[in-house]
């Protein structure tokens, strides 16, 4: 019986990083799909949240702390998009390489044209804003190509032994994006200028990339509901125009976009904003190819 | 004094092995060296980027007593007419490579109150975490919640009997682990000075306090998480050489579909045996809640308080529905009735709160 007792205990004890290479945890799905293509079989990757949450409102499940201890690379979107859950847990994951400013911590923007800088006076009468611009860069895949060589970098740094490997992989994914982009861009050449209403600020690196314009937005507030005024505006706003389209991503509630629709007969495309954010969707290229193709089949 | 030098030994060994110091002797990347990545840079400019996070959550209400309490009660409302429950000022930052530091003073209407100063260890080996300063006691999980935390305008029963209107809030230290197991497992024990008038007083100056805690959280399914948690706490009280010891044990549901649907239900028990001059009293009691939210804004609940399992010499129970509209992140109303029975006490209480709160700045997430 004691040593029965002695060999639970030792499986209990005994690491489950059977796993030899890096251990990646990201916020994001979309950034665990791209950490993925650049780790190949030298990194294992999770993400904290799925891809059908809105990462702005995430709550810090202890069982985060338990994945981010075991990490040795941890890469977060950044710009403030997940301020509200990401410093906590890093306290309490006690993992000294991923804190902020270590090795292991990186939110990899750099090099990417951030767009929505607020100016002027920036307080929260803006609504829930980010105060070093819109978070949602990887709503543009040419953003993705430069985050993937970022992350690729980085794992190069911290694993110089495959850092060949890392390289290949972000050739590999660079070359096959770009071939995409430009698939994507001829598919869509005709739907330039293409006006829409979208549910929060999510579109805009999307829409900057294709020549979407957006009239405005339901929450025309980040993370404030929209008021009835709003609502009656963008009815007015839809009829005036004829806007299409309202793009919602798939995580926001739907019946303000439900009401615009019955008001206006705008059509109402539901869509995912990360990888996973539908059971179709598991690589980021796929992320756009499904967009594109719902834009397209909603023309 | 055994536990005191453990303590002290335990210190010194960690910042022997602690990694951080190999990790200071290597060379610091150069920012403008070529394919160095150095993303952890913000956007901030100049001193700006090193200002602490410095918020400020104002908690008001207006409050009506069918008696009025005897004695303040502060940070629960304590009289008929507007209450200022508390302004908490939060100062937080990471102070260097090694460890964080957070700051919460309570203004309230005739003072300033340290309700929490401590830094954080953030680079121990072992999965181990030192706090040190003054912090709340991880006993339970009511005592390590601020005000603003909680679905309810004040704090329990439960909590205000046993431990005090402002908890087991105390200066001392602590040391926990992250145990290496699949869930996550963490295990605590505080060292602390022993100030609580309610259970904890001791006038013998080497007399302390000792609070051990272990939590466990479990991802049920995707949605749904509990955690459990034990404790207990270990001191001398107001009688000199006389024992308090507080067992408890709590448990939390969550269940969270998307941003707008979740339910908590939040249970915690306490079981008290005070030793007097003459006899040792031995109590016992429960709080439970449950708060559903079923919209974006809104969220609705109740709160029951008893104590008395066991019951020596004192028996009370509270029920106490909300309703609260969150309309933002930042601001929020909440209405609450209290129907309060104490035997013996003649006639019932009824309390009603009308509560109004908010934050500037931004002020670091709680704890799950």
């Amino acid at each position: 019986m004691k040593n029965f007792f002695v060999i639970i205990v030792l499986c209990l004890f005994i690491s489950l990083q059977a796993f030899a290479g890096l251990h990646v945890v990201t916020t994001t799905t979309e950034l665990a799909a791209i950490a993925t293509e650049m780790g190949g079989v030298h990194a294992e990757v999770k993400s904290l949240i799925k891809g059908s949450q809105d990462p702005h409102y995430i709550e810090p499940k202890p069982s985060y702390a338990s994945i981010l201890n075991k990490a040795d690379l941890f890469i977060a979107m950044g710009l403030s998009l997940e301020i509200g859950w990401v410093p906590s847990l890093l306290t309490q994951s006690r993992n000294a390489k991923i804190q902020r400013g270590h090795e292991g911590f990186i939110e990899p923007y750099q090099g990417i044209r951030i767009l929505e800088i607020p100016s002027g006076v920036v307080d929260r009468s803006g609504g829930d804003i980010h105060p070093e611009g819109n978070p949602h860069y990887l709503m543009d895949p040419r953003n993705g190509v430069i985050v993937a060589k970022n992350i690729a970098q980085k794992m190069a740094e911290l694993d110089p032994a495959h850092g060949d490997s890392y390289q290949k992989n972000y050739e590999i994914f660079a070359e096959t994006m770009n071939h995409k982009i430009g698939e994507w861009q001829r598919v869509l050449s005709k739907h330039r200028g293409l006006k829409v209403v979208t549910h929060h600020q999510t579109f805009s690196y999307f829409a900057d990339w294709l020549g979407v314009r957006v009239l405005d937005r339901i929450e025309n507030k980040p993370g404030i509901p929209p008021s009835p005024g709003h609502m009656v505006d963008l009815i007015k706003l839809i009829k005036k125009e004829s806007v299409p389209l309202v793009l919602l991503e798939n995580y926001y509630d739907p019946k303000p976009s439900q009401k615009l629709a019955g008001e206006t007969g705008v059509k109402v495309l539901t869509l995912p904003v990360s990888v996973n954010g539908v059971e179709t969707v598991t690589t980021y290229a796929g992320l756009f190819d499904y967009i594109v193709t719902q834009i397209v089949g909603a023309q | 004094m055994f536990t005191a030098r453990l303590m002290v030994v335990l210190f010194c060994l960690c910042l022997l092995f602690s990694p951080t110091l190999v990790l200071a002797k290597k060379k610091i990347p150069d920012q403008s060296s070529e394919g160095q990545v150095l993303l952890w840079k913000f956007n901030q400019t100049g001193n700006k980027a090193l200002i602490p996070d410095i918020s400020l959550i104002g908690i008001v209400s207006g409050a009506y007593f069918r008696d009025d309490p005897a004695t303040v009660q502060w940070p629960n409302p304590t009289r008929t007419g507007f209450n200022l429950q508390a302004a908490e000022l939060g100062i937080q930052s990471v102070v260097d490579p090694y460890i964080r530091a957070d700051v919460f003073i309570h203004m309230l209407e005739d003072g300033l109150e340290v309700e929490e100063a401590f830094i954080t260890t953030l680079t121990l080996p072992l999965n181990l975490q030192i706090r040190a300063g003054k912090f709340r006691a991880r006993l339970g999980r009511e005592n390590t919640q601020h005000l603003d935390q909680k679905h309810f305008a004040d704090y329990s029963r439960l909590r205000r009997y046993f431990l005090g209107n402002e908890g087991l809030t105390d200066l001392g230290a602590e040391l926990s682990v992250l145990l290496p197991v699949s869930w996550f497992s963490e295990l605590s024990f505080d060292f602390m000075q022993g100030r609580n008038d309610v259970s904890f007083d001791s006038p013998r100056k080497q007399d302390f306090l000792y609070v051990g805690h272990w939590a466990n959280s479990f991802n049920l399914t995707t949605n749904l998480t509990m955690q459990v948690g034990v404790s207990g706490a270990f001191g001398n009280n107001v009688t000199v050489r006389k024992l308090t010891q507080i067992y408890a044990g709590d448990l939390y549901l969550r269940w969270r579909p998307h941003e707008r649907r979740g339910f908590k239900w939040e249970t915690e028990y306490y079981y008290r045996s005070l030793e007097g001059a003459v006899a040792t009293a031995k109590e016992g009691g429960v709080t439970t809640s449950m708060v559903y939210q079923f919209a974006r804004r809104f969220e609705a609940g109740a709160r029951f308080d008893a104590i008395g399992f066991p019951e020596d010499a004192f028996s009370q129970y509270q029920v106490s529905p909300i309703l609260t509209f969150v309309a933002t992140e930042f601001f929020r109303l909440r209405g609450q009735y209290n129907f309060l029975h104490t035997d013996g006490a003649g006639k019932k209480q009824h309390e009603a709160f009308l509560q109004l709160m908010f934050n500037m700045g931004p002020h670091g997430a709680h704890s799950f």
